[in-house]
């Protein structure tokens, strides 16, 4: 379990900023009335196209698959439930970021809690 | 994949590899990779050394023997390896085809090398050919994960990640048991993805 502030930080740095990212440009681009069919899977895949860069600059700093495992997760989740809910409500930028940030830093909170659960003799 | 074209994607990483790997990755994991070092012994292999960033984790006084196939990741690694306070004999070399004698070394360490090893299972027993009956296989790998949603999220990686650099669903520990090695011990730093494994050369 990492401890050291640094990386604390950075890790919800990363996570926070891919799924502010991928929320804000998720509830910029969904428009209501588009099918929910088709919202999920293009968001997950929006989701993946735009941490994929964030992803690269903030490994240089924090780590690599502490910090790209984590990041990749925000913007898939955020690139799918940020376009669902500008289906049913209109959504800001602003409003996209806040959730995107938000489903950041839980999945961060998932992938502590996993790491907890699975770290040590494996063997 | 061959060897040649192992050697000119790392070749081609060579020019960026300290700026993206010097900061994050490696201070993050240097504490452990310390300790992995610190059992060090006798004539020691290391793979695959790059441009020689774990030679600052690596504990003075050693005689090792540090192999890469890239020629352009060695030269960056020549002045690392020159201020070494030990013997430190870099070598380019493929891990698949390696020219040691049988039973050569002590101690095999590996850090984040059969990611990118194209036949992963070959380039172990190759190990374990030099490593003498009852010598230590010492890892820091990543690998893939069995869990879920990582195991789907790499595979997702996988297809970009192996173009510019290595595998990230690799059943490592599994090559290692295939590859004829005995008393496989495996610690998960980070979710089961990055470990550091021990395995031991079996008695002929």
């Amino acid at each position: 379990m990492e401890t050291r502030p640094y990386f604390l930080f950075g890790d919800l740095l990363s996570s926070a900023l891919a799924g502010c990212s991928v929320g804000t440009a998720a509830a910029l681009i969904t428009q209501p009335g588009w099918p929910m069919a088709l919202v999920m899977p293009l968001g997950m895949l929006l989701g993946m196209i735009v941490a994929a860069p964030l992803q690269i600059v903030c490994s240089i700093f924090f780590g690599a698959f502490e910090v790209m495992i984590p990041m990749m997760l925000a913007g898939m989740v955020a690139g799918m439930v940020v376009p669902m809910k500008a289906l049913s409500i209109p959504l800001s930028a602003m409003d996209g970021a806040i959730w995107g940030g938000g489903i950041g830093i839980a999945v961060l909170t998932f992938t502590y809690i996993a790491n907890t659960l699975l770290a040590g003799d494996a063997k | 994949m061959s060897a040649s074209t192992t050697r000119e994607k790392w070749d081609a990483a060579a020019r960026g590899f300290d700026f993206a790997n010097s900061r994050g990755p490696e201070q993050r994991w240097a504490p452990v990779k310390r300790e992995l070092y610190s059992a060090m012994a006798g004539k020691v292999l290391f793979l695959a050394v790059g441009t020689g960033l774990d030679i600052r984790s690596f504990p003075s006084g050693q005689d090792i023997v540090s192999i890469d196939i890239s020629p352009r990741m060695l030269e960056k690694a020549a002045p690392r390896a020159a201020a070494y306070d030990g013997r430190m004999e870099p070598r380019e070399m493929d891990v698949q085809d390696l020219d040691f004698p049988d039973g050569s070394f002590d101690q095999v360490y590996t850090a984040c090398t059969f990611c990118s090893v194209p036949d992963p299972v070959k380039g172990l027993r190759e190990l374990r050919r030099v490593l003498k009956p009852g010598g230590e296989l010492r890892m820091f790998e990543h690998t893939g994960s069995r869990w879920f949603p990582f195991n789907a999220l790499l595979h997702m990686m996988n297809p970009i990640t192996r173009k510019f650099g290595p595998e990230v669903i690799r059943d490592t520990v599994g090559n290692v048991e295939k590859a004829g090695f005995q008393g496989v011990q495996v610690r998960n730093l980070y979710l089961d993805v990055v470990r550091t494994i021990f395995a031991v050369s079996p008695a002929k």
